[in-house]
């Protein structure tokens, strides 16, 4: 169990008992005391708290980006002996055909995915500038 | 009000709105701790930061034997005294070295009053050895006890009583040369 906290100087002198405190030191004792209790008034930035909160966003943020590109790396491992066993001249000129048949297509997509990227990336920055 | 069980159990769920309130209520706490014991400004916010989110990250590890306020000072306490001893070569202060310890601030023109006076103080207390300054900061903070000190900084309590009597003793007479009160 805790013991309640006894005046600084009382302890002091409980201390000090083979020790004469005069009463210029507990003067200067009961006045130093009352500085130290002081609450302080300075603290952190304002917006301490909502930095706090958006890091540790980024930080599960990225834990979920790893868990992902994990799983995209165990998939990619995964199917690639597969597509080199299934592979064959027909396929290659069958993807090939639909690769260009659709070629805008793929190429709109991939267009997207990094304006996406992009803009997002905008986003943060003017949000962390607020 | 502030219901610590709840708040707990709710940022345990993912709730980080709960955790901003955790971090509001004992941001000054933190502040002050580091404030005394690193002595460059400009550090002390980034050295917060790591601390709450030290705390987000262990929270699940609290396991209420002492109070939240508690818990936070000591992972404070652990995370300055870490940043210290990577900062700086010393170390810990050796106690032989305190016993010729003297004060290296200048004795003020004038009597200061206020905050002039505080941020004095201030200056005194963070100059004098990192043993002394952090358990007469811990003390006179938040209301800690000498056991919850002990429970913060793991320094034997007759320990924690002598650094306090010798830490007040050296404020006190630094004080008393310059002629206050």
């Amino acid at each position: 169990m805790d013991t309640p906290r006894k005046n600084s100087a009382e302890e002091q002198k409980a201390n000090n008992n083979y020790q004469e405190t005069s009463e210029s030191d507990s003067e200067v004792y009961n006045f130093l005391d009352n500085y130290l209790e002081k609450e302080n008034t300075d603290s952190f930035s304002l917006g301490f708290s909502k930095n706090i909160i958006r890091e540790i966003e980024a930080k599960q943020q990225c834990r979920f980006n790893i868990k992902i590109y994990g799983l995209i790396f165990m998939l990619s491992l995964i199917s690639i002996p597969l597509f080199i066993s299934f592979i064959s001249n027909e396929l290659i000129s069958m993807i090939l055909t639909v690769f260009l048949q659709y070629k805008f297509i793929f190429a709109f997509f991939i267009c997207g995915v990094i304006l996406i990227q992009f803009s997002e990336r905008l986003i943060y920055i003017n949000r962390d500038k607020k | 009000m502030f219901y610590e069980e709840k708040i707990i159990s709710d940022i345990l769920k993912g709730n980080l709105n709960s955790f901003q309130i955790v971090v509001k209520q004992y941001q000054n706490l933190v502040y002050s701790i580091l404030n005394r014991m690193l002595t460059n400004d400009e550090d002390i916010e980034d050295v917060g930061q790591e601390v709450f989110i030290k705390v987000f990250e262990n929270l699940r590890s609290f396991k209420k034997e002492s109070k939240l306020s508690t818990w936070i000072a000591r992972i404070t306490y652990n995370i300055a005294i870490n940043y210290l001893k990577k900062e700086i070569k010393k170390k810990y202060d050796n106690l032989e070295d305190t016993i010729d310890f003297q004060f290296s601030s200048e004795t003020p023109e004038s009597k200061l009053i206020g905050k002039e006076f505080e941020a004095y103080l201030n200056q005194l207390i963070r100059e004098l050895p990192l043993q002394y300054r952090t358990v007469i900061t811990l003390y006179h903070l938040d209301e800690l006890n000498i056991q919850e000190v002990h429970k913060i900084t793991k320094f034997p309590e007759g320990t924690i009583k002598v650094y306090l009597l010798r830490a007040r003793k050296l404020l006190k007479e630094k004080l008393q040369k310059d002629g206050y009160p």
